[in-house]
């Protein structure tokens, strides 16, 4: 036995010895081809998967078994175009260069329904259409009159009105509406035969909350925010200095912060810019101040006669700066990203990664920068530019977590791939009203818009409810997993 | 080579030298398992790398045992009807006797004309050699069984067995080693048993050993060697020689089969040199196999087939459980470690340091039964099976005494020592880092990885080849499957089809309770060790339901 198991042991050994190294190779995809010229060729995979998964794929015009989420191992350094078709959706195809050693990634392909099946939610003309992002109503408006104005909510598909026995302001058409992400209050300027008066709104399908706080008011503001989780504190600036209103008490705090070139908030703080630059951060009772900037070289080659900057902090270690002229700045490297013309920004927490427009361009900036060895100087987020050979570009979402840009210019909504190698796709949606405002809801994957000949209110369903909810269960499981790993440290 | 193996009343370099080797276990396995973890973390892609060569490592070794557990499990099926006594009694006519031999007509089955085979080759050795055997009439088996507080049912089928064996039993001299501590009902119990089989054996004592003695922890082998010491007073009384005399040193619950002291004496007597040896037969935990719980059950025949496996390996194999060994070589030797918890693999290093390396284990191959782990509920019986396993794992403090006796062991090889260093060390970090690097740090460098490694082609390689390499060693749990299948005792009462399949199933367990009762045990061990908070030893609760 002793012999037996020696003899075992040096067979076991050597196996090891000349399988390991094979097997990592050919993981990195080296492979063994003994009759061709270079014995050890280098090969790339493809990595494919779509929503809806099962879709069949072709290689170079030629079909083969495979359906997504699939790999295409062991391929040759090459450009191969890649075909993916499924019944009743219209074909992907891809001119895709494969590189050695490296893996090209196509995650969540969005296929598109050949037949999109638009569906009619109101049958009544709206003038326009006021999303709220982060919530899950917006407002319809048939005049500027206020009582024209009503409040659609998805979740149940219905209208309610956005006043509800409140006649005394019938007869006020809306000079201007102010709103903030993710908060479901909003401020209207009216005008009425009385004078202008400032209405806080708060929709609700049972009684909205109103709240007439014109008295507040000394003079009007140049600008309006709050903090979304304090809706009923809102800050108003004008001349360089800060009031703060508080709503419930229908108190005013004049000059409750002076000497501001710049503000916003996040995460029940409040951010400020001083007239020399100084950049700080404390409580919304002005408690707990901390000093974020303070550096007179760098805050005046950032922000030095730029007029106003809105502070848009996105999570705990990036804050945007979006000056009036469309200048953005960051507090990463390099600090600007842009010099003007950026008309709106959104945020993807889980990738960390920006997306921002133009009137003619879409940019993105990824925040989750590696460490890259050998590199001496920290280069920091770069801003990509997609080229959709937009017009005028009015808004854009991340749709499918960040796979897709969805975004409006002029009267077309578009629906961009974003590709991990070549050129993005780039799909027309449908066409909707021009300078009317689309709502779109990642939760429901679904597009709200404005007919563009009727002017109606209609919805069009981008992805696939189904895959949206198995994959967010399959991240929760995932999440679970993570945690449980961790855990388990 | 004189040496005191024992971790207390050292001084100076040898206390310095002990306590590194202490710490050094644990060190080891909590650096691998932190280390791979943030090798992960900071590295994804190398980690990946490193995580696939060690898992095809551990699939070739899987095979590697599995091929010979196979060999393991055929011989120990190959000598199953095998008559003993006739053997061992055939060594005392050795001349006539291997003429008989090769006169005998050939078995016609494979199994017995191979044993028959393996059975001449070992008596034309020993003609051959100079020493002749003692007579089979002439040896005496001395047994004895550690009690701290097991009932009277947990102890006395062991002693039945004794009397059920092919063995005479007036050559059997056996002593309950009881601890004074006992509570009053065990003392109870084992003056019961002593009053029903006093008269059946040789001899038959009950040693009560006193609380306190100096030098002793609160160990096993403090009472084992407090009795071996008495039966040595008795052997000197009779004037047995101690070269005639084999001692079995059994857990309370062992249950011997009827040709285990028969098979133990043939091998004593075949074997040369066998005052130098210790004999291992293949533990088994069958005695209430059916009663416990699936997982309990799945450890448990885990721990004899690692036996089996390690019993084709009689270079490197170190005894465990209950097994026997000369008279002689224990008085010689000073008995057990009076200080040690893992008084079974102990006693073997104690003797191989003593002999300069001249000491070795002899595989028997015939199963010798004792009990899972098993408490009133489900709950306990999982807290108990970790106290056990860490109990076993414990066995890693035997790696300081060796390796200061390994230090200036000049008599020993070098190339021998670093040999048993290594497998020393080897099996004590694999069984508190495999099952962790196998099941949570191998998903790791997935879980962190950086958007450079998730575009490297071995991004999608490494969880192909990671679930080829696992489903290949699938086939190797299916091979523990039918052999534990084929090893287990059959049941009372016969379960149907679907609960056969249920048992079956339980090997899908092994992930869970590789961690949890095998890992965590085995590093919690470590960990206390390499802390200085030594362990004392803790009785496993072992009940059996009617």
């Amino acid at each position: 036995m002793l012999l037996l198991r020696k003899v075992f042991f040096y067979i076991f050994l050597i196996i090891y010895l000349i399988a390991c190294p094979l097997i990592l190779l050919y993981a990195f995809g080296f492979m063994l081809k003994p009759s061709s010229v270079e014995p050890i060729a280098k090969t790339g995979l493809i990595y494919l998967s779509t929503v809806p998964p099962g879709a069949s794929i072709s290689i170079n015009d030629v079909p083969t078994q495979l359906k997504t989420p699939t790999t295409l191992q062991d391929l040759d350094p090459a450009d191969y175009v890649i075909k993916i078709s499924m019944d009743t959706y219209l074909d992907w195809s891809h001119d895709i260069r494969v590189t050695p050693n490296n893996a090209s990634v196509f995650d969540k392909i969005l296929l598109i329904p050949k037949k999109r099946q638009p569906k009619l939610l109101l049958d009544q003309r709206y003038e326009d259409m006021i999303p709220l992002k982060g919530m899950n109503f917006f407002l319809l408006k048939k005049s500027p009159a206020l009582k024209d104005w009503v409040v659609y909510y998805t979740g149940s598909a219905k209208l309610y009105p956005l006043l509800e026995d409140a006649s005394d302001y019938d007869s006020m058409t809306v000079l201007d509406l102010y709103t903030v992400d993710g908060s479901a209050g909003m401020l209207f300027y009216l005008n009425s035969d009385a004078g202008k008066r400032y209405l806080y709104v708060e929709p609700n399908q049972d009684k909205p909350f109103l709240a007439d706080i014109s008295d507040l008011f000394t003079e009007h503001p140049e600008k309006i925010d709050w903090d979304p989780a304090h809706p009923r504190q809102i800050f108003s600036f004008q001349k360089g200095y800060l009031n703060m209103i508080d709503i419930a008490n229908k108190a005013l705090y004049p000059r409750y912060i002076t000497d501001v070139a710049g503000f916003g908030f996040y995460n029940k703080k409040i951010y400020s810019l001083s007239s020399d630059y100084v950049l700080t951060r404390a409580n919304l009772d002005k408690g707990s101040p901390e000093t974020l900037l303070d550096d007179k070289y760098i805050s005046e080659s950032l922000f030095a006669n730029k007029g106003f900057f809105a502070i848009r902090p996105v999570s705990n270690d990036i804050i945007l700066f979006i000056s009036d002229k469309g200048e953005l700045i960051t507090n990463h490297l390099p600090y600007r990203f842009t010099d003007d013309g950026v008309k709106g920004s959104s945020f993807y927490q889980k990738n960390r990664r920006l997306l921002l427009w133009e009137r003619k361009r879409i940019g993105i900036v990824n925040f989750l920068t590696e460490i890259i060895e050998g590199i001496t100087f920290e280069k920091g987020p770069e801003l990509l530019w997609v080229d959709v050979k937009g017009i005028n570009i009015e808004q854009a979402f991340w749709a499918y977590e960040d796979s897709h840009i969805l975004f409006r210019d002029k009267d077309q909504a578009w629906l961009i791939e974003m590709e991990e190698s070549g050129p993005p796709h780039l799909d027309g949606l449908i066409r909707v009203n021009p300078n009317k405002s689309l709502f779109y809801i990642e939760e429901a994957g679904t597009l709200y818009y404005l007919d563009y000949i009727s002017s109606k209110l209609y919805s069009l369903d981008i992805i696939d409810q189904q895959p949206l909810k198995v994959k967010e269960a399959k991240d929760k499981k995932k999440e679970r997993l993570k945690d449980k790993v961790v855990q388990e440290q | 080579m004189k040496f005191h193996y024992s971790r207390h009343r050292l001084r100076g370099r040898e206390k310095a030298i002990e306590r590194f080797f202490e710490i050094l276990p644990g060190f080891f396995s909590w650096t691998i398992l932190i280390g791979m973890s943030l090798f992960s973390f900071k590295n994804p892609l190398a980690a990946a790398v490193v995580i696939i060569a060690f898992d095809l490592y551990w699939l070739l070794r899987l095979f590697y045992m599995n091929i010979f557990l196979s060999l393991s499990y055929f011989r120990l099926s190959m000598e199953k009807h095998v008559d003993w006594i006739a053997r061992a009694e055939g060594i005392g006519r050795l001349s006539s006797y291997y003429k008989e031999l090769e006169d005998a007509k050939p078995y016609k089955a494979l199994e017995p004309r191979l044993s028959h085979m393996i059975h001449k080759t070992e008596i034309n050795n020993l003609l051959k050699g100079e020493e002749s055997p003692p007579l089979l009439k002439d040896i005496y088996q001395l047994v004895i069984f550690p009690v701290a507080r097991e009932s009277r049912e947990i102890v006395e089928p062991g002693i039945e067995s004794l009397l059920n064996g092919t063995f005479p039993a007036n050559r059997m001299v056996v002593v309950i080693a009881l601890e004074d501590t006992a509570p009053d009902d065990t003392k109870l119990d084992m003056s019961q048993i002593e009053k029903k089989f006093s008269k059946k054996f040789n001899h038959f004592m009950i040693v009560i050993h006193p609380t306190g003695i100096t030098g002793e922890a609160r160990v096993k082998a403090a009472n084992a060697s407090f009795a071996a010491r008495k039966a040595e007073a008795y052997f000197e009384k009779m004037k047995i020689p101690h070269e005639n005399v084999i001692c079995s040193c059994f857990d309370a619950d062992t249950v011997v089969s009827a040709d285990y002291f028969g098979c133990l004496t043939y091998h004593y007597l075949i074997t040369p040199d066998r005052i130098h040896a210790s004999f291992q037969p293949i533990p088994v935990f069958h005695n209430n196999i059916w009663q416990a719980p699936g997982f309990a059950r799945v450890l448990d025949v885990g721990s004899s087939f690692f036996q089996l496996i390690e019993a084709t390996n009689p270079e490197k194999l170190v005894t465990f459980s209950s097994h026997s060994m000369s008279f002689k070589a224990l008085v010689d030797i000073d008995y057990w470690p009076v200080d040690m918890i893992s008084d079974d693999s102990a006693i073997f290093w104690k003797a191989y340091i003593h002999y300069d390396g001249k000491y070795r284990v002899v595989p028997i191959y015939i199963t010798l039964s004792m009990d899972v782990t098993e408490a009133e509920t489900w709950w306990r019986t999982v807290v108990n099976v970790y106290k056990q396993k860490r109990r076993w794992a414990y066995g890693s403090e035997n790696i300081p005494i060796v390796m200061r006796a390994f230090l200036k062991a000049k008599n020993i090889s070098i190339f021998k020592r670093v040999v048993l260093a290594f497998k020393l060390f080897d099996a004590h970090l694999s069984w508190t880092t495999w099952p962790f690097l196998l099941s949570v740090v191998s998903w790791l460098p997935i879980i962190f990885a950086t958007r450079q490694y998730e575009h490297s082609m071995f991004y999608y390689s490494a969880p192909r080849i990671a679930g080829t390499i696992f489903t290949l060693a699938s086939f190797g749990l299916i091979v523990c499957v039918i052999l534990s299948l084929l090893l287990l005792p059959k049941r009372k009462v016969k379960h149907n089809l679907l609960r056969r399949i249920g048992h079956a199933l339980e090997w899908l367990l092994i992930p869970p309770i590789s961690i949890l009762l095998s890992a965590a045990p085995a590093l919690d061990a470590q960990t206390r060790l390499m802390l200085g908070k030594y362990m004392e030893f803790w009785v496993t609760i072992k009940k059996r339901k009617e």
